[in-house]
């Protein structure tokens, strides 16, 4: 079992590798590709040729695109995904400083669009054409149907600037508030343990209009799949034997139709959580959130390069790990996911 | 009334409503059943053999509306019982094993922890251990080998046999009084059905439990139970002892099913077949459901009014026709 399941991880790991290099690839061909000059860029408006030249030669921006490339996998190979010409900082280090607080607002997003989206899915399933199988369809559908910028703009519009309810949309703390000490680099995590609770209201206070925004996007796709799947199941043999054996209706539900529902919602879950990276970018800038979408963001309209490979390679790294993690958790559930597979 | 009398189901209609409106599925099915007796009922796909059983247990799909009749189990009227005394009644006193064993076993759930779900259902003061204990005790007793491993399998591990004696051990474990099995060797290899019926039969028999074999097999019908009922598009056309029937089957339905169930020594291009196919029930329907089909059809027979009678004063061979052979 445990030699399996390890075997599993590693055999995941290394089946990435050739993504992960085509992720590099295309990513750092893309980039140039794009309109846009960095040397211009940073050499300024005013500047004339020599000194965009000049600027030039300092970023490496002179050389063939094939050895640009051969220095940017060698780096890479030690760890290092170059500078980032706006921060002046390692990309690595930029990335991990802001990580945290992207994975706090995706988590905290899809928390609760899970909270609300399986029972609600349930619901719906087990009272077809319910008032609350119509509610259900009302949110899913509006839920695909409006864009998350959209969605944050409107709560942003509602809550704080009509009814003052939500704090100003200005990142993870009010600004009379310093960060609780680094622990996790989850804000609520953190000011929790040292028993910050100041920090952690004005943290929880940011944290939830993007949260929702970001859980109402992420939804409806759980909480179509966990309706799909519960009805799919419901009509199953297996329960109507279960009925037949006069089971009670709550150990049908859960301990039978629940259960095998929760394997396509888990992997829906994984889904969903790697769009929500992806949809993170723009929320974040909504939100003046400072995680690594906007980062990735700012240096895409800089042309500044290696933050935006860093940022999609890390992002396709995340990825890689998530589907392992729901491939590990689907075979804890079902005995039949063959852990070589 | 007949204090021997287990399951009287008494004139039950069902009806599913559809996209194309209401399908009148029974009609006015009349059944019974004394302790200890084995009943075949018999027909074609789609004759409502699986309905009635349905209906009768109340595990009938939502779309499925009772719209007349009794179903008496014991004395009590199971249709007037609330969902929750019904629930306790299923399991317990009245027991089903289903065709296609494999998936009518919840798939990611070990066999053995199925049959204590059953133990803990109907009897709450059980303690885990003993749970466990009969569990495995149920496998042994419908004859798997090593059933304290077996306990750990999950329905994909095991064959569709061993997935059958599994539901058998489920319905049996509260030691029913009524059995319904429906079609259960469908799906399986001829071997292994002769090895199912013959424990379904065994441990009938044992418990003196009733049972009622639903089956398209006329041959299966003629080994295993006593008497048999000949369904047709919902209505129950011939109810009789196996002897009576073969001998002299007074249906002409019942006759051509007879006539179309092979046997040895004849090739299957002299096996009779039954003309026609079951009536569109979405249509409105003559009072015989067969008398389009049939070759004896008679002005009568498009009078209101059919029913299930004794015939010629055997008052154990009932039929309904106007025209009987």
């Amino acid at each position: 079992m445990q030699n399996s399941t390890f075997n599993l991880i590693l055999r995941r790991l290394i089946g990435a590798i050739p993504s992960l290099f085509a992720v590099i690839v295309v990513t750092f061909m893309v980039m140039r590709l794009l309109p846009g000059d960095p040397a211009a860029f940073f050499a300024g408006a005013a500047a004339s040729a020599e000194a965009v030249e000049q600027v030039r030669h300092q970023l490496g921006l002179n050389e063939s695109l094939l050895t640009q490339f051969w220095i940017y996998l060698k780096d890479l190979a030690q760890g290092d995904m170059g500078k980032s010409f706006t921060t002046g900082q390692p990309v690595t280090h930029d990335l991990m400083e802001r990580l945290p607080a992207s994975l706090e607002l995706t988590l905290l997003g899809l928390l609760i669009a899970i909270v609300i989206g399986l029972p609600l899915g349930m619901l719906a399933a087990t009272r077809p054409n319910s008032w609350i199988d119509h509610l259900c369809r009302l949110l899913t559908t509006s839920g695909v149907c409006l864009p998350t910028f959209f969605t944050g703009l409107v709560l942003i519009y509602i809550f704080y600037y009509l009814l003052g309810w939500a704090p100003a949309p200005m990142g993870r703390l009010d600004l009379f508030s310093s960060p609780p000490q680094d622990v996790t680099g989850f804000y609520l995590i953190d000011s929790a343990i040292t028993g910050e609770w100041a920090i952690f209201r004005s943290a929880l206070a940011q944290l939830i209009l993007p949260a929702i925004t970001l859980a109402l996007f992420a939804l409806a796709p759980l909480a179509r799949m966990t309706r799909a799947g519960m009805l799919g199941v419901l009509n199953s043999d297996f329960i109507r034997s279960a009925k037949a054996a006069g089971l009670p209706r709550r150990v049908i539900l859960v301990r039978y139709a629940l259960r095998n529902t929760l394997l396509p919602v888990i992997n829906t879950m994984g889904m969903v959580l790697s769009y929500l990276l992806g949809i993170n970018v723009l929320v974040e800038k909504v939100f003046a959130w400072p995680g690594i979408g906007s980062y990735a963001l700012e240096a895409l309209i800089a042309s500044d390069y290696a933050p935006v490979q860093g940022f999609v390679l890390s992002i396709a790294v995340l990825y890689v790990l998530l589907n392992l993690v729901v491939d590990l958790v689907c075979s804890l559930i079902d005995p039949r996911v063959e852990r070589a597979a | 009334m007949n204090t021997n009398l287990l399951l009287g189901v008494q004139n039950l209609s069902v009806a599913f409503d559809t996209r194309h409106g209401r399908v009148a599925v029974l009609d006015n099915v009349n059944l019974h059943l004394h302790k200890g007796e084995t009943l075949a009922i018999v027909g074609e796909s789609g004759s409502g053999k699986s309905v009635t059983a349905y209906a009768a247990l109340g595990v009938l799909d939502p779309a499925g509306k009772i719209t007349s009749g009794k179903v008496e189990f014991d004395g009590r009227n199971l249709l007037e019982l609330s969902p929750q005394e019904m629930r306790k009644l299923r399991g317990r006193d009245l027991a089903m094993i289903f065709q296609s064993p494999r998936t009518a076993l919840n798939p990611i759930r070990k066999v053995g922890q199925q049959i204590e779900d059953v133990l803990q259902a109907h009897n709450p003061g059980m303690s885990g251990k003993e749970r466990k204990e009969a569990a495995i005790e149920q496998l042994a007793s419908v004859k798997i080998t090593d059933p304290a491993r077996r306990y750990n399998a999950y329905p994909y591990e095991l064959s569709g046999g061993m997935c059958q004696r599994v539901m058998i051990a489920i319905a049996l474990a509260c030691k029913p009084r009524l059995l319904i099995a429906d079609e259960p060797t469908t799906g399986l290899d001829v071997t292994t059905q002769v090895v199912i019926m013959d424990l379904v039969h065994e441990l009938a028999q044992a418990h003196g439990m009733a049972t009622i074999l639903i089956t398209h097999d006329l041959r299966l019908a003629a080994n295993y139970c006593s008497r048999v009922a000949v369904m047709h598009a919902g209505q129950v056309l011939e109810d009789a002892p196996i002897a009576n029937l073969f001998k002299g089957a007074r249906h002409p339905y019942t006759k051509r099913l007879i006539a179309a169930t092979p046997k040895p020594g004849i090739t299957l291009e002299k096996l009779a077949s039954i003309p026609g196919q079951l009536p569109d029930l979405r249509q409105p329907q003559p009072p015989c459901r067969f008398s389009a089909r049939c070759d004896r059809c008679v002005p009568e027979c498009a009078a209101p009014g059919l029913t299930l009678v004794p015939y010629s004063d055997n008052a154990s061979h009932l039929i309904a026709c106007r025209n009987p052979l």
